[in-house]
Order: C-alpha cells, then structure tokens, then sequence
C-alpha cells in the first residue's frame, strides 16, 4: 500500500506541507482582514456557517496549520532528504515514511477541524482536544524513529552539524509536547497560574528545541553547499549547538513578566532571555563566515537569495528576543502586535525562509527535474520579501504606538478604542502584506508542480540545478549527494 | 561489517541532549509545579457558579481569550485596568488560566466593575459596532441565547472581590444613604468652567452611550438596561453634588451603572464630570 521508493517521503511530505502554507496562509489572511472589516464574514456567509467563521475560531486554525502543516512539515520533508545524505545512506524506512506522511496529514486535517469547530482547550498553541494531542505526539515519534534508525545506518560516521541539531530536536520536541500539553492527559490536571507557566514552557521552547534547531540545521547544510565555502568553524556551531540545548529551556516565563508569577522565575527567564546572544552570535559568525567571498552568488541563485533574507531576519528576531525579555521594554511591547511581528519574523521571515531555500536546493534531486521556471523564482522571492516587510514593520511600529499610548497615564479603559481606531492603518499594511505573501506562495506551489510535472528532466552525470556554485568554485564542505 | 567507532556516540548524544533539557524542566517546570504557595486562594479567587463556569468554558471556546487579556500586570501602565495587580493565588480555581498573550481589546479581569450589567454584555456582544463604532471585536449574534446568557453572567462575575462594598441602588437612594465617605467630599471644581468643559468630554466618550448624548438617558444601549440609565438632567436639580460623586464612583447595585472609580475614571476625572452633570441643571 505504501510505496517504497527512495525519495518518496520526501516529496510526500513536502508536497502536503505546502498545500498546508496555502491554506494556513489563507485562514491568517481572513483573520488580518476580520482586524479590519470585522463583519465581511457575517455579511457574506448564512447563519449557521457564522459560528465557525468568527476571528476567535479561525486563529488557532491558523497558528496550528502554518506551524504543524506547513513548517513542520516541511521540516520533515528537509530532515528526510538531508540526514540520509549526510550518512551516506538511505531512510530506514519508506514505507513507514510515506505512512507517516498519510497521519501527518489527517492529524493536521483533525487539527482545523476540530478547531474550527469550537474544541478548544484555550491554551496557545495546545489548543487541540486530547486524541489529536495524541495524535501529533505520534506524528513525531514516527517521524523521530526513522531517522534515527537512519542516522544509526549511516555509512559517514562523522556526524555534521546539521545532524546534531535534527537529531538533537527529534529527541527535545516529544519531551516539550508532552509537558507543554498537561503531560497528555485529557483532565488537564495543571490549573491556576501553573498552567500559563507550563503553556510558555512549551510555547516557548517548540520554538527554542523544534523550529530553530531544525531551521539551523537546514541552513548549515545549504550554505557550504550552494556556496561552495566549507562551514566557516565546525567547532562554533557545535558551541552553538550546546548552548542552545542549555540556555533555551528556562526562558518560557519571558512571556509573563511583570505578571502573576514568582519573581525568581521571571528573573530567570530573563537572564536566559539575553544569554541567547551566544548561540545567536555563532550562527551569524558563521554564517557570515562561510558566505565570505561569495555573496556575489546571491545575486544569481534564488535559494541562496532566501537563505540570506532568512539569517539576516534571524539577526532581527534574536536582537528583538533578549530586549523584549526586559521587564522595562516587556512592559511597553508585551500585549502589543510587537510580539505578533517577532512571531511571524521568526516563523515566517527566518524558518520559512529557510524552508523555501530547502524546497529550491532539495526538489531537483528528490524528481531529478530542473525547478520549472526561474521567473516565478524570483517572483516568489520578491514578493514574499517585499510582502514579509511590509507586514513585519506595520506590526512592529504599530505594536510601539500601541504599547506607548497604554502607557500615557490619560488613556482609561473607556477611551481604550482611541487606541483600536489608531492600529487601523497598520492592520491595512498588514493585510496588503499578507496578501502579497499570499500570492508569492501560489506561484511558488504553481512552480513545484510544474516542476513535478513538467520540469526538464535532469540527465545522468549532470547536476541537479545549474548552480552559480558549480561555475564558480570547485568543491565544497561535502561531497554533492 | 567493519567496526563502527562512532556508533556508540548516537545514544550517548541523546542522553545528553535530553539532560540538557531535563535542567530547563527542573529549574522552570517541577520547581513551579510543587511551589504550594502558587495554589493558595487569595481573598480575590472566588469559585464559579455554574452558569458561570458555562460561560467560562464559551469564553475559551470563541477564543475571546486571543484578543483579551485577564491578567493586570505589577507596572504602572497597568493601574488603569484594575485596583490591584493579579497574584499567583486570584487564579487557584482557574483551569485554564486564561492569562492570555494579547490586547487587541481591553484587560477583562475586573470588566464587571466597568459593565455591571448582563443585559449591557448581551447587547455589547451581539453588536459590539452599536456601543462602539469603531470595535473590531466579532459579533456574537449568532450564538444561542443560553450561551450569551452565560457568557454576559460570567463577564459580569469578574470584578474586585476584595474592596468593601460602597454600592446601593442609585434610583432607590436618597441623600441619606450616602455612605460617610462621601458625604464629607468636597468638590474641588465647584464652579470651574475648564472642570465643566472637561467633564462634557468624559462624558462624551464614556457616559453616553447609556445616557445619551444629550445626557436625557437615551442612549443607543438604553433600550437593553433594566432600570433605564438614569436622565441625568433631571439629577443635575434633584441631586446633591455628593451623591452624584458617589453613584459615579461606586455604580449603582445590580444595574448597568458602572463604578468608575473601578472602572478607570481618576477621583478629578469623576468630580470633573459631576461637575458638567451638575451645569446641565443650569445651577453652575
Ligand atoms: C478580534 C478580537 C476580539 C475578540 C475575538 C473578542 N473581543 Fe471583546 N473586544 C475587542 C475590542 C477591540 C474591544 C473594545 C471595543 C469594544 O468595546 O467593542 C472589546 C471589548 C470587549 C468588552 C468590553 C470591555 C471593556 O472594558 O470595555 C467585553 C466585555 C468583551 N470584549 C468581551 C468579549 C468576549 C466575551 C469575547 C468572546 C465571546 C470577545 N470579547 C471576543 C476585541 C475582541
Ligand atoms: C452601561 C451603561 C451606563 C454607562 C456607560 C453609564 N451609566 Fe450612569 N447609569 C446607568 C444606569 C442604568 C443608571 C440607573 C441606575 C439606577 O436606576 O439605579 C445610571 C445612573 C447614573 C447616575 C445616578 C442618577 C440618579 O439620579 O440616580 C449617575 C449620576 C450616572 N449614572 C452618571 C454616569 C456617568 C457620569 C457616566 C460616565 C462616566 C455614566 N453614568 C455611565 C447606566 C450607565
Ligand atoms: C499570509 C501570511 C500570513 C498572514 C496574513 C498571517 C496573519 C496572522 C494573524 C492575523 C494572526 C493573529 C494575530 C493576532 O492575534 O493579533 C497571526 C498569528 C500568528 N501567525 Fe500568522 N500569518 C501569516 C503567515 C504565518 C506563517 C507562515 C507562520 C508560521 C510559520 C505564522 C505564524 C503565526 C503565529 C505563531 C501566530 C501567533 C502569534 C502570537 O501569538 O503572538 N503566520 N498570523
């Protein structure tokens, strides 16, 4: 029933992981709108669909598609075309992986679903009811068996880094699940305020052990490739690698300072918060490092073009992180769209960024097929550039005039909607970014269908993409698989 | 098959990745998790009637809890969304917590000293644009009439549990009921036109969408308050400045008059608007 052939999970995963993007990108879309004209849905659905439309039920819908859909998705499609590579080997399993593509895909459905419909424990990004809690768990440990028995075949002993930090997260993210989610238990036997601490121990790290190692991970692998630069330092990314596993996981209670919680956990959380530069700093060293003399490259290669856009948001969102974390700046931004546009810089800008580059790098080799056609590339990258920016900045200056006006002394609660009417213009230049992302993605599906389709196939003996790279400079970190 | 000499590495490397983590699970999860002090109610935390906790759980189902917050935070921005600061203990019965993480609307944990009423919720949450023009908050209408009931019934449960309780029915009250605190206060405006004028702006933005915009109790959520909100023109000549300072400090018991002393007005905001209430009776 499930096929066998090599690649297969791969594809499988990548192919529904976008098909995810668009739709999630659609419900965010709807939902920036409903910030502006808040009844377009109830005017233009009958009675009984208004129910499932309102923003209240199609955020979550959003948050857990692009999250679980789309980015993990396409996090295991990288982790299934890259650490069979770097081993020398090949997925333990296929049959397996393209049984896990099938359940990740009725465990994303089962997500929008049920959340659509009202079942909403009403915690973040642990929304869904329990089955599907159980569910995704599996979804992962599938995904985290296979690889594993992967990594444990490999023929190249050596582990690179990017192996470490994928490894690294499929071992971290079911710990973190299962906490963050009351430990799986459908009574949800954490109350009070211990059960925001344990939701932003989770909410916090699926980002610190899950989307930024895998992220990383896929960037270390890219660069030296497209570049044809070996990694600038081995050893600072394993440091980097170490100190993200230890400083991340005590930050969560960065997401309640100046709350209802004991002082030592946010004085914790904070100093954690700003030790962050470390990893940071060896990520950007490196990055920086492996790009020198190449950035010439950039211009000529869209992948590389996203890789570069993605790191230099990751400079953004690590600067705003460890700022944000300050009792005295958390006390202006925190509850302001500020932290929406760091959410969306980090998920969006930097990791989805880098998904893109991997999509590019990794499709010609898993359908041995040229990407179809490099204009709407380049439409793609610009568009989703161009797009990101503009929503990004609306947030971010629109989430400082908001916080700045809570905190003039005038405004009470009353004269609350002065402070609603003004977010108006920002919401607009959100949405138009979001629109412009929106259409950058269909293009980019239209591409990988194409290309699927009817790329130009790739012959024996030749590389897989005509890259600048190859022209350029001979060799690379590792050999082109 | 030759000896592999880093295969051994694999678990090893988990087990200390795992360790790594297992700190940030001791130091910010198990330490919270047995600190009994987090638990004990605080004279704030009050269990929920059941028609509340039905409403609690609508509350988390519509995801009222992305746009609003139920937490006041220990800074001074925060002083405006309630007298006190949210504390470990106010939220012993909550599960979820319903903290929340944004403020696309406003703070909601002592919104039922702002809007007392649950006939006011309803209203508010069918059509948020009638009260507010400008509101992005969703229109409710389409949820059942027992859902609204219990939601309006568990907004209006989240109030001050701790201040002692000041409040009478304003239209059964005569100047002797006014409680001895405000009997002796003073206005500080009597007179002042700059008072007055700034008076007719807080009324204008706070006041009349109940009271109307003529102050004559014909606002556009009259019609869903029982008893009606009050024609405060007629309280401008019946009225003593003092009691006028109470009603609007401490509300009015079991109707939609809020207490703006909760509800956001400073002590010179609320005599300010006394003060315009009182010239529309001509005396000033
Ligand atoms: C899209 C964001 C959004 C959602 C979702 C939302 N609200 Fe609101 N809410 C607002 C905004 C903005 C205001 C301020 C304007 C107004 O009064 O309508 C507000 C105001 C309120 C107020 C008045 C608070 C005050 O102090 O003036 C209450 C009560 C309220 N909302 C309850 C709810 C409930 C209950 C739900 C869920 C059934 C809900 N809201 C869902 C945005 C939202
Ligand atoms: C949510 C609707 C609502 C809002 C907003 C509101 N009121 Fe009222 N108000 C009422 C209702 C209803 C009554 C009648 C109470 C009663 O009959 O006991 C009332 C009564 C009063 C009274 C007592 C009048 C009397 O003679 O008994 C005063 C004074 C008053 N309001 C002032 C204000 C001021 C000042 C504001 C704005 C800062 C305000 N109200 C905002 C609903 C409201
Ligand atoms: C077309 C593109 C997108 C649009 C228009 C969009 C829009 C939105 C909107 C309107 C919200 C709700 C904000 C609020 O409650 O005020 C939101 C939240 C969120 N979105 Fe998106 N989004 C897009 C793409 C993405 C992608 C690709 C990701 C991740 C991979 C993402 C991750 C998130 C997250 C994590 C939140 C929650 C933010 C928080 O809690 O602070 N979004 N988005």
């Amino acid at each position: 029933m499930f096929s066998g052939k090599e690649g297969s999970t791969a594809r499988g995963f990548y192919y529904s992981a976008v098909a995810w993007m668009a739709f999630g990108m659609v419900v965010g879309l709807t939902a920036a709108l409903l910030m502006i004209w808040p009844d377009f849905i109830k005017n233009s659905v009958t009675e009984s669909l208004r129910q499932y439309l309102t923003f209240g039920r199609l955020r979550p819908v959003h948050t857990n598609v692009v999250m679980f859909g789309w980015l993990s998705g396409a996090y295991f499609g990288t982790m299934f075309y890259m650490l069979p590579r770097l081993g020398e080997t090949k997925v333990w399993s296929e049959k397996l992986g393209n049984f896990t593509v099938l359940w990740y895909n009725l465990t994303i459905a089962a997500h929008a679903v049920a959340l659509m419909a009202g079942y909403n424990t009403g915690r973040e990004y642990a929304e869904q009811p329990w089955p599907i809690k159980y569910a995704t768990a599996v979804m992962f440990l599938l995904v985290a068996l296979n690889l594993f028995m992967t990594a444990a075949r490999r023929k190249e002993r050596e582990l690179y880094v990017t192996q470490w930090y994928m490894l690294g997260a499929l071992i971290w993210t079911p710990i973190i699940y299962a906490i963050g989610n009351q430990f799986l238990l459908p009574t949800n036997p954490i109350s009070g305020v211990n059960d925001a601490v344990v939701n932003w121990f989770y909410g916090h790290n699926i980002l610190g052990y899950w989307f930024t190692p895998v992220g990383i991970g896929a960037l270390y692998y890219l660069l030296p490739k497209m570049t044809g630069n070996p990694l600038y330092s081995h050893r600072l990314s394993m440091i980097g690698f170490w100190t993200i596993a230890f400083v991340y996981g005590p930050t969560g209670a960065h997401h309640l300072i100046n709350g209802p919680v004991p002082q030592w956990l946010q004085t914790v959380a904070i100093a954690f918060s700003v030790s962050l530069i470390i990893p940071v700093w060896t990520v950007l060293t490196n990055f920086y490092g492996t790009m020198a003399g190449k950035w010439s490259l950039v211009r000529e290669s869209v992948p590389l073009k996203f890789a570069v856009a993605g790191a230099s948001f990751y400079f953004i969102t690590c600067f705003q992180g460890p700022m944000q974390a300050l009792r005295s700046v958390s006390a202006v931004t925190h509850f302001t769209d500020w932290v929406v546009g760091h959410a969306h810089i980090a998920l969006l800008g930097t990791f989805s960024f880098i998904m893109f580059a991997s999509i590019y790098y990794a499709l010609p080799r898993l359908t041995n097929r040229e990407i179809y056609s490099r204009p709407l590339q380049d439409w793609h990258f610009w568009l989703s550039f161009v797009g990101f920016s503009a929503f990004f900045i609306s947030l971010t200056v629109g989430g400082l005039v908001k916080g700045f006006m809570w905190a003039s002394t005038q405004s009470d609660p009353t004269q609350f909607i002065e402070v609603v009417r003004a977010m108006k213009p920002y919401y607009v230049v959100r949405a138009l970014g979001g629109a412009m992302i929106l259409s950058a993605q269909l293009l980019f599906i239209y591409n990988i269908y194409k290309t699927a389709t009817a790329g130009r196939e790739i012959r024996v003996g030749e590389t897989a993409m005509p890259r600048p790279a190859d022209l350029l400079a001979a060799g690379g970190a590792t050999s082109d698989a | 098959m030759k000896k592999l000499p880093l295969y051994k590495k694999l678990p090893v490397f988990g087990v200390v990745a795992f360790l790594f983590l297992g700190f940030a699970i001791t130091i910010t999860v198990a330490a919270p998790l047995m600190d009994k002090e987090l638990y004990q109610p605080s004279p704030q935390a009050k269990p929920l009637d059941a028609l509340a906790s039905k409403g609690r759980e609508i509350y988390a189902r519509e995801g009222c809890w992305y746009c609003h917050t139920q937490t006041v935070r220990t800074i001074a921005n925060d002083k405006k969304w309630g007298p006190r600061a949210s504390q470990p203990g106010d939220f012993a019965y909550s599960n979820p917590a319903l903290l929340g993480s944004e403020r696309t609307g406003p703070d909601l944990t002592y919104v039922g000293d702002r809007w007392p009423d649950e006939n006011w919720q309803i209203k508010h949450l069918q059509d948020p644009r009638a009260l507010n023009p400008d509101s992005v908050m969703p229109s409710f209408a389409h949820l059942p009439q027992a859902d609204l009931q219990a939601l309006a019934h568990y907004l209006v449960s989240l109030k001050d549990n701790t201040a002692p309780d000041l409040q009478k029915r304003a239209d059964q009250s005569t100047e002797a009921d006014i409680p001895d605190v405000y009997k002796k206060a003073v206005n500080p405006f009597a007179g002042d036109t700059a008072a007055i004028a700034a008076g007719d702006a807080i009324f204008h933005k706070s006041c009349w969408s109940c009271h109307g915009a003529t102050a004559e109790g014909n606002g556009p959520a009259a019609s869903a308050l029982k008893p009606p909100p009050a024609n405060l023109r007629k309280s401008a000549l019946t009225r003593s400045e003092q009691f006028l300072f109470w009603i609007v400090s401490e509300g009015s018991k079991s109707t939609a008059m809020p207490a703006w002393k909760k509800a956001g007005l400073t002590e010179e905001q609320r005599w300010q608007v006394v003060s315009y209430i009182k010239s529309l009776g001509g005396q000033q």
